[in-house]
């Protein structure tokens, strides 16, 4: 959980018709974004519940850096009063997330870079958003073979050799 | 670098779900953290089962790990031929040829009186299932009379809960009775729970051909796949046949092909634009595509390609070719229509397609009826593989393409074997021996059943016994030129005990043993 530190509301510039959140990184930067635009992470959403119980505006801080955050921000601006049935918390989930193609060229980063947006969109809980990095990742992996897919993922073998030979069995259910 | 692998396992899980059978493996095989996640998994060991038992889902509301004990259940009782309720259902009236068997439920025609012999309506009636009380459940035989000439009937419950019958009606033109009589054939659609006209097709009577009446009747094949019904015409008195192709719910229907008269006696659809179609007089399996060349239904059947099948010797003719794959893929249908309690549906892609010879030694032909009956069978998707290259029509020869994928089965001298058409469903099928008594055997063709191991047959807790079939067979009959040699791969399953059928059908949930009054 991030700490709360309490900031003074006249920091914040341009109070427009929506309000305005001061979103803090990991490392320590200070993004102003505008309250709607953020909705879809129910993270935050909670969060804004927690300030109006209080009545008192928070910074929120999170644990990731400014580079992902504003990628986040960006999905999220792009999305903007958008309905997407992922990110209905009345929703049914979906047994399957759609293909949205502005999402897989936003994507279309490399390996590193989506394992942190997919940890980020998870830490903020937006779910169309885990579910298109998911699937990014599910295309990466797709088709290939076991010692491709352990460069892919970053993995050693650690199977015994006789352990190698005794799990195949198992595919055949 | 960041390691995929060091995700939360919540998130990893999560696109593992996306990949199919064989990338899970792969990447179950990786490393152990993965193999862990993947077997810790409920939700991912039962989309895996899925894939195994070549199934999809349809229990809505139960937890996934209810529905991997279901599923496990399922695919041990096949397995093991493990019949867990007998139920009987009598036929309180005297049907006529016409019949089918499809997403849950028979389908007999009947007559007006005992002494007609035309059908002019049908009987279904929605078969028993486990989950119901071991009290046989009072499904009453649903009667729709039609008081017209059916020709024969097509059923699409699951996906549209859809009746579709060929009507022929025979009217004398008033304008000249010199030209004689013509007979009109329509396509009529029902809805299938209601029995009345369906609501989905934009008209309830879609004419398909008229013509000169010659006598000798016509028989069709009806076949529906999504909003398309496929219609193969054959009358007997003008030598032709006719493939139209139907779009019911716009009421649409355009010739596709016509044919000299019994060139083609059966097809099956491959995939919702491919079909197979059994060539008699060439000796040959017909791969076709249909495309849509306008916006205007103009469908056109194209041959993709062609496969010969083993050499027929000099004297023999080809009686009768059946071919049939259950079930039909479904198009791009929506999610069914009819309230359906069956939790698991198979996969119309990885079905097996059953073929069914009826060949004449004509040496011998006038003194013996002598009939020789062969059966193979073969995976769509085996099929589908041969069309995926493009060009032009290719021509393959038995042996480049016929053994590795098929198995045939030579039921020589019991033409009875292959009266019903309705026995298989997904991978398995089933048959009987000859004889006043015979075991149920069930033969499953799933790649994912057959395990390494010797052919020795297995005892089961049941008194049953299983065997793996992965040596190549070899049928050696008078009637091909060459031993016919194939491998296909497959599970059979007999039972101890001997039941006196006539026949043995099957669907996805159960078999049905036919007792037949002579008539």
């Amino acid at each position: 959980m991030p700490t709360i530190v309490s900031v003074d509301d006249s920091t914040v510039p341009g109070e427009g018709s929506s309000r305005l959140l001061l979103l803090v990184s990991s490392d320590n930067k200070h993004i102003v974004v505008e309250e709607d635009i953020m909705s879809r992470s129910r993270f935050i959403s909670k969060q804004v519940e927690g300030f109006e119980a209080t009545s008192q505006r928070h910074a929120i801080l999170l644990p990731f850096s400014s580079f992902v955050l504003n990628k986040v921000i960006e999905y999220c601006s792009h999305y903007r009063g958008y309905y997407l049935l992922e990110d209905d918390p009345d929703a049914a989930p979906p047994g399957r997330s759609p293909v949205r193609e502005w999402d897989q060229e936003f994507l279309d980063v490399d390996r590193n870079m989506l394992l942190r947006i997919i940890k980020a969109a998870h830490y903020l809980e937006i779910k169309s958003l885990v579910g298109s990095c998911a699937r990014a990742i599910a295309d990466m992996i797709r088709g290939k073979t076991t010692e491709e897919m352990r460069e892919i993922l970053g993995v050693e073998n650690d199977f015994t050799p006789e352990e190698e030979h005794s799990p195949s069995s198992k595919c055949t259910g | 670098m960041g390691s995929l692998s060091r995700l939360p396992v919540e998130l990893l899980v999560k696109t593992l779900t996306l990949l199919d059978l064989l990338d899970l493996t792969a990447c179950e095989l990786s490393c152990r953290r993965l193999h862990k996640i993947v077997e810790g998994s409920v939700l991912l060991q039962y989309l895996k089962h899925l894939q195994i038992a070549g199934v999809s889902d349809r229990c809505g509301s139960l937890s996934v790990d209810k529905r991997l004990q279901a599923l496990r259940r399922r695919e041990e009782a096949w397995s093991e031929i493990d019949i867990r309720a007998t139920f009987k259902v009598q036929v309180p009236f005297r049907p006529t040829g016409i019949y089918d068997l499809t997403g849950g439920a028979i389908l007999l025609g009947t007559r007006s009186s005992i002494f007609s012999r035309a059908t002019t309506g049908y009987a279904y009636h929605v078969l028993p299932s486990v989950p119901d009380s071991v009290v046989p459940p009072s499904y009453p035989w649903l009667h729709h009379d039609l008081e017209l000439n059916i020709v024969d009937v097509g059923l699409g419950v699951d996906t549209h809960d859809l009746v579709a019958v060929l009507t022929s009606s025979v009217t004398n033109p008033f304008y000249s009775t010199n030209d004689g009589e013509t007979e009109q054939l329509d396509l009529r659609l029902f809805s299938f729970s209601t029995g009345k006209p369906h609501p989905l097709a934009g008209q309830h009577v879609i004419p398909i051909a008229s013509r000169l009446w010659a006598g000798g009747g016509c028989s069709v094949l009806i076949e529906i796949v999504g909003d398309h019904l496929a219609l193969l015409l054959t009358f007997n008195a003008d030598r032709t046949d006719m493939l139209v192709l139907v779009d019911w719910k716009h009421g649409h229907a355009h010739t596709l092909r016509e044919s000299n008269y019994a060139s083609y006696m059966h097809f099956a659809f491959l995939s919702e634009d491919t079909l197979v179609f059994p060539n008699v007089p060439d000796h040959t399996l017909e791969l076709c595509k249909i495309v849509f060349p306008t916006q205007e239904f103009q469908p056109i059947l194209q041959t993709v390609c062609v496969l010969e099948l083993p050499a027929l010797g000099e004297y023999t003719t080809v009686i009768r070719v059946d071919c049939r794959a259950e079930p039909n893929p479904i198009g791009c249908s929506p999610a069914p229509t009819r309230n359906i309690s069956r939790p698991f549906h198979d996969s119309p892609a990885d079905a097996i397609v059953i073929f069914n010879y009826l060949i004449r030694d004509v040496r011998r032909a006038p003194l013996f009826e002598e009939l020789y009956a062969f059966s193979f069978t073969v995976h769509r998707r085996a099929l589908l593989t041969l069309t995926s290259i493009p060009s032009t029509v290719i021509d393959y020869p038995w042996e480049h393409w016929g053994p590795p994928v098929t198995r045939w089965f030579d039921f020589h001298m019991f033409p009875e074997a292959l009266r019903w058409i309705t026995t298989s469903a997904g991978q398995r099928c089933v048959a009987r021996t000859p004889g006043p008594s015979s075991p149920i055997i069930v033969r499953d063709f799933n790649p994912h059943h057959i395990r390494s191991g010797g052919e020795e047959p297995e005892t089961l807790k049941n008194g049953n016994t299983r065997r793996v079939i992965t040596q190549p067979s070899m049928i050696d009959s008078t009637v091909f030129t060459q031993p016919i040699i194939s491998n296909l791969p497959y599970t059979e399953t007999i039972t101890q005990e001997r039941y006196q059928y006539d026949g043995l059908l099957m669907d996805e949930e159960r078999i049905i043993g036919l007792r037949v009054c002579a008539t």
